[in-house]
């Protein structure tokens, strides 16, 4: 590595240019989140928040935003559909719209389930309104790159009082070929008060070259909603994966959001919570497997603002291989946010003598009436609990693979979304050493 | 059926039993009681093949087989079944699930053919009639936050569904009470079939009087020191364990 690659950001800038004369309401925050991305550079690992995460290979890659959509097979995607549940889909290649592929279906009267490069021509007072509203882009070099190309992605709108039935499915696919490709996937969901709604993002690979997938996720709720959000990262073997995601919520809502993170050479899951009316209920989690000589990095951080709110951070890794992972999770704690009730969990399961984890909590507290509990564990399977499976017949790779599945399934076991749930279990089996053992004794359907 | 001849093991070097000869013919119920230290939970977990026993002498064979030299979920396959005294909770495995890989594992082991979810919820209604438990347990995850009852009944339970020919039961009654007893020793019975050999291990007699032994060994500083019909443990107790211990040092010369 070479300073001069390190702070070269101006890789993009014909990619910016050429975005740039298409103007629109966006053209001004563009501008403003292009010049910050110049003046951050790429993180270091001597700063903060990309300390645990080396992005040395991204900034040296040539990256190049898609310039024709590539085409991918019905076929390849439907492994990644969710079963017997009707959804409102939308897919895109490469960070590029695929009709095709794409089925939105019948969108209730008053919701808006679009894509969001429709959406900033035909409702760009709601999109400036809510947009880069949940995430400090002009602190994070990634976020403030996806907000510097917002193009495209997913726009969802749910009213007052709207419960939306069926839940949104984004995926991203991309497809890698000779030249690193880079997407700036960029989900916008804002619920009204008393709205619901569930929006699953997938982010696939197919092909084993390098490429950056940066995608943003924003959720604005109002007061008295609840939406459930999750996102699974499958992308391809030599894949960057730095998401950002963002949450603002009012008064009594309540947002879950899980991230499965499985395949990529780094998944970085950065996440804002902020908690900016009373009694509101943030329950984040996350879960990987990271085998390989894979990364992963959960970055979060839940900002208390107001009084009697909760938070939940649960997270867990499963190590094998060399895999590395990193967990850091900041707790803000403002001074008026009296009641608060915060609680983080950081659990790691260590399956090879060459894996590595790092985990820091972080807490700053400005209240004094408040509960914040935070934990941090790294241990190997229970010596007491494989005894026992094994006293029961069951032999010694098909229970590391239960009692591996049965860490990681508790992330996961509360999610209502049962086709999700059930896939998210299969992804699991596949995953796990033996797995494939632990599903043929039928320990678990 | 189980033959257990001079068996001596150790824990982080210390010896715990100490020369144990113990038969158990087929279709016998035969107890151990001994006071605290006495090694009974030992004895239990040598034979179910826990890896911090060592056992440094003797043997003990299952019809033949020689027990010792198998992995434990070889032993439970082969048709050795240990009801523990703390069961381990393992969360996020549900107990239904975790059975029916048991199961299935065993069936495997015996060449009896796997069973579809169909067929083992059908087996688990079956003998939870058969052995009056109610079946709301199973959903929930193995041993989590469960009673110190529900625990040894989902042990019992366990035991049927695996379908053993030799049971070692590790101080079942601690922790019960005396209804939970009971339905645990009716569990117990409704298994007794004839075939099927149990070793029944307690401190107190208490639990005899449901599950009612043909033999009653006295283990004492690793060692059986006295063996008998029922009575001996009414005898012990209305005596308690000092009066034997007392005979035993005598008789060892100390």
């Amino acid at each position: 590595m070479t300073t001069e690659t390190m702070n070269d950001q101006r890789q993009f800038e014909s990619d910016f240019t050429r975005l740039a004369e298409a103007g629109g309401p966006l053209a001004e925050l563009r501008r403003e989140a292009y010049e910050r991305f110049v003046e951050l550079g790429w993180p270091t690992t001597r700063g903060e928040a990309y300390r645990y995460t080396d992005c040395r290979p991204i900034a040296e890659a040539d990256l190049q935003l898609a310039a024709s959509a590539a085409e991918v097979p019905m076929d390849v995607l439907r492994p990644h559909l969710l079963d017997g549940v009707p959804c409102h889909r939308l897919v895109f290649v490469n960070g590029i719209f695929d009709e095709t592929l794409s089925d939105i279906g019948t969108i209730p009267d008053g919701v808006t389930v679009m894509r969001l490069a429709e959406a900033i021509t035909e409702q760009p007072d709601m999109v400036t309104r809510h947009i880069g509203t949940t995430i400090d882009w002009k602190i994070d070099a990634f976020d403030a790159l996806n907000t510097a190309f917002i193009e495209d992605g997913l726009m969802m709108h749910v009213p007052a009082g709207v419960h939306l039935e069926h839940p949104v499915h984004v995926l991203h696919v991309t497809r890698s070929g000779d030249k690193p490709i880079v997407s700036h996937p960029r989900t916008l969901i804002v619920v009204e008060n008393g709205g619901r709604a569930t929006c699953v993002e997938t982010c696939c690979g197919l092909g084993d070259d390098p490429c950056l997938v940066n995608p943003v996720t924003e959720i604005v709720a109002g007061d008295d909603v609840h939406v459930d959000h999750y996102r699974i990262v499958r992308e391809g073997e030599k894949t960057w994966h730095i998401g950002g995601f963002g949450l603002i919520q009012g008064n009594r809502s309540n947002v879950n959001s899980c991230c499965m993170a499985l395949d990529g050479e780094i998944i970085r899951n950065g996440m804002t919570g902020t908690l900016d009316g009373t009694e509101g209920m943030a329950n984040l989690r996350g879960l990987a497997v990271v085998d390989g000589s894979r990364h992963v990095d959960n970055f979060l951080r839940v900002n208390h603002m107001k009084p009697e709110c909760d938070s939940r951070e649960y997270f867990k890794h499963i190590l094998t291989d060399k895999g590395s992972a990193a967990f850091t999770g900041r707790i803000y704690v403002e001074e008026d946010a009296q009641k608060t009730d915060a609680v983080q969990t950081n659990m790691n399961l260590l399956l090879s003598e060459n894996a590595k984890v790092r985990t820091r909590p972080q807490l700053e507290i400005f209240a004094d009436d408040v509960k914040c509990t935070h934990g941090a564990t790294i241990g190997r399977l229970d010596e007491q609990a494989m005894f026992y499976l094994h006293a029961r017949g069951i032999g010694k790779e098909a229970a590391k693979s239960l009692l591996t599945f049965a860490f990681a399934n508790e992330v996961i076991e509360d999610i209502e979304l049962l086709p999700l749930r059930r896939m998210m279990e299969s992804l699991l089996l596949e995953r796990l050493p033996h797995g494939d053992l632990l599903r043929s004794m039928g320990g678990v359907d | 059926m189980l033959q257990i001849t001079n068996l001596h093991a150790s824990v982080e070097g210390t010896e715990i039993l100490r020369g144990i000869d113990l038969t158990i013919p087929s279709g016998e119920v035969h107890s151990i009681m001994g006071p605290n230290g006495s090694g009974k939970s030992t004895l239990a977990r040598v034979l179910a093949g826990e890896d911090a026993y060592e056992v440094t002498e003797g043997s003990v064979t299952l019809d033949g087989e020689d027990l010792l030299d198998m992995d434990p979920d070889v032993r439970a396959c082969e048709g050795l079944f240990m009801a523990f005294q703390y069961p381990v909770e393992i969360p996020g495995v549900s107990t239904k699930y975790f059975l029916r890989a048991a199961v299935n594992a065993v069936r495997a082991h015996r060449e009896l053919g796997e069973l579809d979810a169909y067929e083992f919820l059908q087996m688990v209604k079956e003998k939870a009639e058969a052995l009056g438990l109610d079946t709301s347990l199973l959903d929930r995850s193995v041993n989590e936050g469960f009673s110190g009852g529900e625990k040894k009944r989902a042990e019992i339970f366990q035991m049927a569904m695996l379908d053993p020919k030799m049971c070692v039961l590790d101080e079942t009654d601690s922790g019960l009470d005396i209804d939970a007893l009971k339905v645990v020793s009716e569990g117990v019975n409704a298994l007794r079939d004839g075939n099927r050999s149990f070793l029944v291990i307690t401190h107190y007699q208490r639990l005899l009087d449901y599950i009612v032994p043909d033999v009653v060994h006295v283990l004492l500083n690793g060692r059986i020191v006295r063996t008998g019909g029922k009575d001996l443990a009414k005898q012990l107790e209305a005596e308690g364990y000092a009066g034997i211990e007392a005979e035993s040092n005598v008789a060892n010369g100390a």
